[in-house]
């Protein structure tokens, strides 16, 4: 989603009235990186000219949002490639215009934008795999008998997971499908974390990421469930375990009806997941526009046209991020452990 | 399409999550409520009840996002 500009300020209803629908809205930002105040047609307020770009650093911290935007973009804090497109480094024919045009997703046409969109993305997810590696790599180098401040920080939560998902998948068959639900947490944990760093724009924001966990999820119920039934039992389980003629006559009807269930699953795991994350990402977006324009209103008449900084209008929605995002990330993987238990054998629940 | 018909257009959108929002409070507020009982019942199972609390609320809050997502995917062209 594109970031907003500040030149591009409404200044009241003559420039508001020049917007189109959703539909005819021009791309936010212009084709060209290299110049400083973008013209548009519809935001052609002279006031506005005096606005910056948001280029500078906020020390509210998340990064400071150009406000203003056109028909149908959804405010969204700068992150790292956002603000290296804008600056003044990126000049064509350098290789750093070569490294930003790979990132940045508004420099091709429009019909390319997912597909860098997706590698901004892609970046920000290998930052997080990096962590989270980085991280388990430290507490793990001397594994101590009396653990240090790190490994047992990590062995705690990697403990009450392991309790959480071993509760509801049985302690005997629980344990080979640990490694897959504790990466998936604290991948995602990770993921929509980083959005609420400066700087840096959570992955999970996006709808291909989580279409892609979604997809990860699937594969691997259905392959676990596989596995652990054999191909005949797991296709009477997609029948719905039929005894008795009755059932029989009814299973290509239960037949439907489980595929359809099956994948409808992770649909709705990585559309709650993208709502929220992309939500939260939105309010503090919005808020932080929210600030800047209340400065540059507070600040007009006493003269300041350049408006650097606002009121940080959204760190209380940080918290609330912050919360939306640990329990989104567990309520993913809770999930995912769920649908793996539906698919093993009910009767042989034994704890 | 006149500016008017238009306008009222754009309105069913937020109307529509206001719907869903309503809907998904009812929910979650007689979820929420059933934990409270659960947990003054038996206060030492508070920590299995909460979990499970969280987990049945997520589930609701889902649909509500469900119609935010159309929101956004109608209106930014995600």
């Amino acid at each position: 989603m594109p970031t907003i500009n500040a030149s591009e300020i409404p200044q009241g209803e003559a420039a508001r009235s020049g917007h189109d629908g959703p539909a005819a809205a021009p791309p936010g930002r212009p084709s060209d990186n290299s110049h400083s105040i973008p013209a548009h047609g519809a935001e052609g307020d002279p006031a506005a000219h005096g606005r910056d770009r948001g280029a500078g650093p906020d020390p509210g911290g998340g990064g400071e949002p150009a406000g203003g935007h056109g028909g149908g973009e959804a405010p969204e804090l700068e992150n790292l490639w956002n603000i290296l497109a804008k600056s003044p480094l990126n000049k064509e024919g350098t290789a750093t215009h070569q490294v930003i045009k790979h990132f940045d997703p508004y420099v091709e046409d429009p019909t390319q934008a997912s597909l860098h969109k997706m590698n901004q993305n892609v970046f920000f997810s290998f930052i997080s795999v990096g962590v989270v590696w980085y991280v388990l790599w430290l507490a793990m180098r001397r594994r101590a008998m009396i653990p240090g401040r790190l490994q047992s920080a990590v062995e705690m939560v990697v403990e009450t997971l392991s309790n959480l998902f071993l509760g509801i998948l049985g302690e005997k068959h629980g344990r080979r499908y640990l490694p897959f639900l504790l990466a998936l947490f604290l991948f995602i944990l990770v993921n929509n974390l980083l959005g609420l760093v400066p700087f840096m724009k959570s992955s999970t924001s996006l709808f291909q990421s989580n279409i892609v966990l979604g997809l990860c999820v699937f594969l691997y119920v259905q392959y676990s469930g596989l596995r652990y039934n054999g191909p005949k039992r797991y296709f009477l389980h997609l029948l719905g375990n039929p005894k008795g003629a009755v059932m029989w006559l009814m299973s290509p009807l239960m037949l439907v009806l489980e595929v359809l269930g099956e994948l409808i699953k992770p649909i709705s795991l990585s559309l709650r997941l993208f709502g929220n994350i992309m939500g939260e990402d939105i309010l503090l977006g919005v808020f932080a526009m929210l600030g800047i324009l209340i400065t540059g209103a507070l600040l007009r008449p006493v003269g300041i046209e350049h408006v650097w900084l606002g009121i940080p209008l959204h760190f209380p929605f940080l918290f609330l991020a912050a919360l939306t995002s640990t329990i989104q990330a567990l309520i993913f993987s809770l999930l995912s452990c769920v649908y793996i238990l539906l698919m093993l054998p009910h009767d042989e629940e034994e704890r | 399409m006149p500016n008017e018909a238009i306008n009222l257009v754009k309105l069913a959108y937020p109307l529509g999550l206001g719907l869903a929002a309503v809907g998904s409070a009812y929910g979650l507020g007689r979820a929420v409520s059933a934990a409270m009982d659960a947990i003054a019942r038996q206060p030492e199972a508070s920590g299995k009840i909460q979990t499970a609390m969280i987990i049945g609320c997520a589930f609701i809050e889902a649909l509500t996002i469900y119609a935010l997502i159309s929101i956004f995917l109608v209106r930014f062209g995600g």
